[in-house]
């Protein structure tokens, strides 16, 4: 069925959109660690501590002068890994000092942490690099050269500060390409890291006041400047931004090169890392130095405090007074969506529709699938439905009788052929129809419907069951085709306690009396009426009941007897009167059908049952009258005569019948023979067809055609 | 000669379901189809192919042997009586029964009268070669 493939369908797409989604987030997730990266990267002599920690520590002052003098000694030129530690930790230092300084740090923080995620990037993709950073690195890479002989310039403050976001990030770029070939563990990351920290925690003071605090810084005291200038050619030198300007940047630098060496990871991680430690750092000097000694400490815990960091990234943008008025969600996807590079974001946006259109795939499918069960659920109402039509409600009494029927479908493909019907007549008699429709299954279905209906018609009528029997034969023979029907239909009179029914190739009924030794009727099966729609006459056999105590009497389909016990024995029918009498006079038809069964292992054809149960003493049934119709060819066989023998005819009077019957058949065309039993011998006599109700009406109208006209 | 076989019958209790058919040509455009066995929902539409094929053949004259055959249901009968249309009016088609629980089954069904039965297979083929009555 479908329903297992959409439901795969749906799995298929939903888990595909889900995976999309965790990529994308892990992407969007890199993201902020590779600004982190790469601010901390570029910026030399920035410091945004100020602003965030307030006061450095003496520690840190300390090795801002050292710094200084290691900046004034060191040579932007020349930047081994040890003078880019020193000056990061001198930059962080310089920072420190002085608040310009600091602003300028923040301001190149940005331009670093742009730089720096793009970096960053680089170092992890090592592709091209298609964010301002990449612009300014280039820069920063051509004014490098220019910059570190004019480190001491500060004419242009404010584009140097561009230049040397640009330098630095450019510079941090080679920078940190040497430290990775020098040092595996890229404590440029780290730097990064810290720089990309510094700018989260002045996300406003970044733009704002780059310009400014790079013309403030170079108006500044010169010593800052030179300091600056060298710290942050160093710094610049030094990949890894020695942005953060306070001792826990400082630490977080000594640290993050243990960090890396500990576990040279992924980017991803170390920044992680880094941004932990420079997380940590970010609140308050001695805040982070808690935080980076802690995590120097293990690397999950850098992990954890990388959680921590991003809290923390938040709170210090929170406390960042010099924070602008413009929003901090904007500022940090502008930031985000500036560090990413083009094929980056080509690949998250495809990945964001990719997760888009696999969750549109899926809720289709899932709306698909709501639309096909609700299909199914009024499908299988309109079946219900149909069998209801085709297998009505028979009511439970009908005067003094009292009925009840039942239905067992197949198992396996041959069901549908059964039908039956249990109904009023007028002058308070009943009637039953019991039929099975061959060539089983669902193409049987329609032909059971036109069966009942028809019969149950013509019954309605006032036809006897044989004449129903015949004329619906007669009527349906072209319409049922290539299949065929056995069925018997019956009529009950209650008053007259006469039961008459015509079978056509169909079981006749068992019917049981009252009385200890009751056994059931055994009817006369010679010369049965062959089934509806063969192309032969059918309808030419009645049975006459009297029923003048208590009985039951059980109409059933082949279906019952054809089962099968569990040794392959079929069931039978004298099996079925012993089931019959075995549960008594007011059983029903379906306790019958639950022991049938319940006995039996297989059951290839549908079971249907319609039981009377007629009140009285005790008193056995007895067949009044049979009658056959005689027509040429029948007579033609020796049937006829066989019928006679077994209706208890001795063997001269049946001879001498058959002569009578063959001269009134040549008269008449048809002749009906008539056989009484009850008390004493049988009695023969042959009667002229009784027509058909319906065939006598119509020959009536026309006569009164003929008359009016 | 055989044309076809089924499976062959491999025990002779009545409760077997093993079911078996066979073709043998005779002579005279003569065709003996045997079926050991039962006739159900399964098994009867072989007969019918087989009963088909033959007179597709040209072999308008048909002995159907059901002397081994235990059982026959609705289906069975249904395949007959489709047989039974095809004949063309020079074929003829016996069948030879002489076991009471099938001769009862084609008395209940009311179709005894529909086929030519014959209790052995003499009179059926010589039904069938014309040289007989008729049937019963």
């Amino acid at each position: 069925m479908q329903r297992p493939n959409r439901s795969s369908t749906l799995h298929r797409s939903r888990s595909a959109a889900l995976i999309a989604l965790i990529w994308a987030a892990l992407f969007l997730a890199c993201i902020p660690a590779a600004t982190a990266r790469s601010d901390r990267e570029r910026p030399s002599s920035e410091s945004t501590q100020p602003a965030q920690s307030g006061e450095p520590s003496s520690s840190d002052q300390t090795r801002k002068d050292k710094s200084e003098g290691s900046s004034d000694s060191s040579s932007p030129e020349a930047p081994p890994a040890k003078s880019e530690r020193r000056s990061r930790r001198t930059a962080g230092g310089t920072t420190s000092e002085s608040g310009e300084a600091s602003s300028e740090a923040t301001a190149t923080t940005p331009a670093t942490r742009h730089s720096g995620g793009g970096q960053r990037r680089q170092d992890t993709t090592g592709g091209a690099q298609g964010t301002s950073g990449h612009g300014g690195r280039r820069a920063a890479r051509e004014g490098e050269t220019s910059t570190n002989g004019r480190a001491g310039g500060s004419a242009n403050k404010a584009a140097a500060t561009k230049g040397k976001t640009g330098e630095t990030g450019g510079s941090g770029e080679t920078r940190r390409k040497r430290e990775l070939a020098g040092d595996p563990h890229g404590s440029s990351h780290v730097a990064k890291g810290k720089a990309k920290k510094i700018e989260a925690a002045h996300p406003s003071s970044v733009s704002g006041e780059s310009t400014g605090a790079g013309s403030s810084s170079s108006g500044s005291s010169t010593s800052s400047t030179p300091a600056q200038t060298p710290a942050q050619a160093s710094s610049s030198a030094s990949s890894p931004a020695a942005v953060t300007p306070t001792a826990s940047a400082s630490l977080a630098t000594s640290v993050a090169p243990s960090i890396a060496r500990r576990s040279p990871r992924a980017s991803l991680v170390k920044s992680h890392r880094h941004k932990s430690v420079v997380g940590k750092q970010a609140p308050t000097s001695a805040r982070s130095a808690a935080g980076s000694s802690s995590t120097s400490a293990a690397a999950p815990v850098a992990l954890v405090a990388a959680v921590h960091s991003s809290r923390s990234k938040v709170a210090s943008k929170h406390t960042a007074p010099t924070a602008g008025s413009s929003p901090l969600l904007g500022k940090t996807i502008t930031r985000i969506v500036d560090v990413v590079p083009t094929p980056i974001r080509l690949l998250i946006v495809a990945l964001v529709a990719l997760a888009l259109a696999m969750a549109g795939r899926s809720r289709l499918a899932a709306r698909r699938a709501r639309r096909a069960e609700q299909q199914r659920g009024e499908l299988l109402e309109d079946v219900g439905l149909l069998q209801a039509a085709l297998l009505p409600e028979t009511p439970t009494r009908l005067g003094p009788v009292g009925t009840s029927s039942a239905y067992r479908p197949a198992a396996g493909p041959a069901a549908g052929g059964d039908f039956y019907d249990v109904f009023a007549l007028e002058d308070g008699k009943l009637a039953v129809i019991v039929g099975d429709v061959s060539g089983h299954g669902r193409k049987a279905l329609p032909h059971t419907a036109l069966l009942r209906f028809t019969l149950r018609a013509y019954l309605e009528a006032g036809l006897s069951p044989r004449g129903a029997v015949q004329t619906a034969g007669a009527v349906l023979d072209r319409q049922l085709g290539s299949s065929f029907a056995t069925v018997v239909a019956a009529t009950y009179n209650p008053r007259e306690r006469r039961l008459v029914y015509a079978s056509a190739g169909h079981p006749p009924p068992i019917i049981l009396g009252s009385g200890l030794d009751a056994q059931p009727l055994e009817p006369v099966t010679v010369c049965s009426s062959p089934p509806v729609g063969i192309g032969m006459p059918t309808g030419t056999r009645q049975t006459i009941l009297s029923i003048p105590g208590e009985a039951q009497i059980c109409f059933f389909t082949d279906g019952v007897t054809e089962a099968r016990l569990s040794a392959g024995e079929l069931y039978g029918s004298e099996r079925l009167a012993t089931a019959l009498k075995a549960l008594g006079s007011n059983a029903t038809a379906d306790e019958l059908l639950d022991c049938v069964s319940h006995i039996t292992a297989s059951r290839p054809d549908d079971m249907a049952a319609c039981m009377l149960h007629v009140e009285g003493d005790e008193a056995a049934p007895l067949a009044t009258i049979e009658e056959l119709e005689l027509t040429r060819e029948q007579l033609a066989s020796d049937r006829t005569e066989q019928f006679l023998l077994a209706c208890g005819i001795p063997a001269e009077e049946a001879a001498q019948l058959m002569r009578r019957a063959r001269s009134a058949v040549e008269q008449s065309g048809s002749v009906v023979l008539e056989i009484s039993r009850g008390e004493g011998a049988p009695v023969a006599s042959l009667q002229q067809e009784n027509l058909a109700y319906l065939q006598t009406r119509h020959a009536a109208r026309q006569a009164d055609l003929r008359v009016s006209v | 000669m055989i044309l076809s076989k089924g499976e062959a019958a491999t025990e002779e209790e009545p409760v077997s379901t093993a079911f078996g058919i066979t073709c043998q040509e005779l002579e005279q455009n003569t065709n003996l189809i045997s079926v050991e066995g039962e006739l159900d929902l399964t098994t009867a539409p072989r007969l019918k192919w087989m009963l088909l094929d033959s007179l597709q053949e040209g072999r308008n004259r048909l002995v159907l042997d059901l002397s081994l055959t235990t059982f026959m249901d609705s289906t069975a009968l249904g395949v007959l009586v489709v047989v039974n249309r095809r004949l063309d009016p020079s074929a003829r088609m016996a069948i030879v029964c002489a076991r009471q629980v099938v001769l009862k089954i084609f008395e209940l069904s009311g179709m005894d009268g529909a086929f030519a039965i014959f209790p052995t297979f003499e009179e059926g083929l010589a039904y069938t070669r014309g040289t007989s009555p008729g049937a019963r």
